[in-house]
């Protein structure tokens, strides 16, 4: 079964100054006004989210500069996603000015089988091989603020980063396409260093003293309220 | 990532704030970009339909587009 990974560009209001995801420090406001970081991000199946290298940088730079552009043009979203079995897409080559060239076809791709093992996330936070960068204990955050989940992939939605006394942490809450149609986060799993579990167990202590907190979901959406992000 | 590359896509991700393509299309719109620079390609999913999350994302190869459908169609979590 193939895997995919992926790359990413998100305006994270999760970010925090110094996070190697950072793309720059500078924050920007959005539209609403709060204040966001630009983030890039590289997914692979079975490891946690890292930041992207160079090459990795510089498609996705490519990328943005080719969605802008079309969008700019009002090109975007004009012509069908799909015809018939073939597939949109745009070529990106780059001109020795350094802008970039777009030409639209339709593609038909092989037939893959995606499969992604499922990871599962316990209440003790152990994955099967995702380890969190700066994670050197396990995690001991209480089972009253998790659910069980698979999670197959990792997506931007889905994981607020969070640094405390210089070590990561990441919290899952659920994936960008559930959160698209409505925003109910079912599950949530903490990896942390030791030093967040007295941090962790005080949100559970909280989270204790409010009784209408019996759902998985409000468990999970506590949680994360919870959490120094 | 190096500093080049890092001024690049800081360039980049701000021109693409910009052009607000969310407004345009909507994460269920996949289509291929296929960087000849790299001869890298993938399914792109643009990200702020909902004025939650603003940015883009591309899952890499052909599995990306099945991927991102299969996502989607909540098949697979």
């Amino acid at each position: 079964m193939a895997q995919s990974s992926g790359i990413s560009f998100l305006l994270s209001q999760h970010a925090e100054e110094g996070q190697p995801l950072l793309v720059s420090e500078e924050p920007i406001a959005r539209e609403d006004g709060t204040p966001a970081y630009l983030t890039a991000w590289r997914f692979v199946p079975g490891q946690l989210p890292r930041p992207v290298d160079s090459e990795e940088a510089l498609f996705l730079s490519r990328c943005l500069e080719a969605v802008a552009d079309l969008a700019k043009k009002g090109k975007l979203g004009k012509a069908a996603a799909r015809d018939g079995t073939r597939v949109l897409f745009y070529n990106l080559s780059e001109l020795a000015s350094g802008k970039i060239k777009t030409r639209m076809s339709y593609r038909r791709l092989d037939e893959v089988a995606v499969g992604h093992k499922p990871v599962a996330f316990t209440v003790q936070g152990g994955t099967g091989g995702a380890v969190a960068p700066g994670c050197h204990g396990r995690n001991r955050v209480s089972s009253s603020h998790m659910a069980l989940k698979s999670l197959s992939v990792f997506r931007p939605f889905a994981l607020r980063p969070s640094t405390s006394a210089g070590d990561s942490a990441w919290l899952v809450t659920t994936n960008m396409f559930q959160v698209r149609s409505s925003y109910r986060p079912t599950a949530a799993w903490v990896t942390c260093p030791v030093s967040m579990t007295r941090r962790a167990a005080s949100a559970r202590a909280a989270s204790s003293a409010n009784p209408q907190s019996s759902s998985s979901a409000n468990r999970a959406r506590r949680c994360s309220d919870s959490l120094p992000l | 990532m190096n500093h080049q590359a890092r001024e690049r896509l800081e360039a980049a991700a701000r021109r693409f704030l910009d052009a607000k393509p969310w407004s345009a299309v909507g994460d269920e719109y996949l289509f291929g970009l296929h960087d000849r620079v790299n001869d890298r390609f993938g399914c792109v999913s643009v990200m702020g339909g909902a004025g939650l999350e603003f940015g883009l994302t591309v899952n890499l190869g052909a599995a990306g587009f099945e991927l991102l459908q299969r996502l989607l169609d909540s098949q697979i979590d």
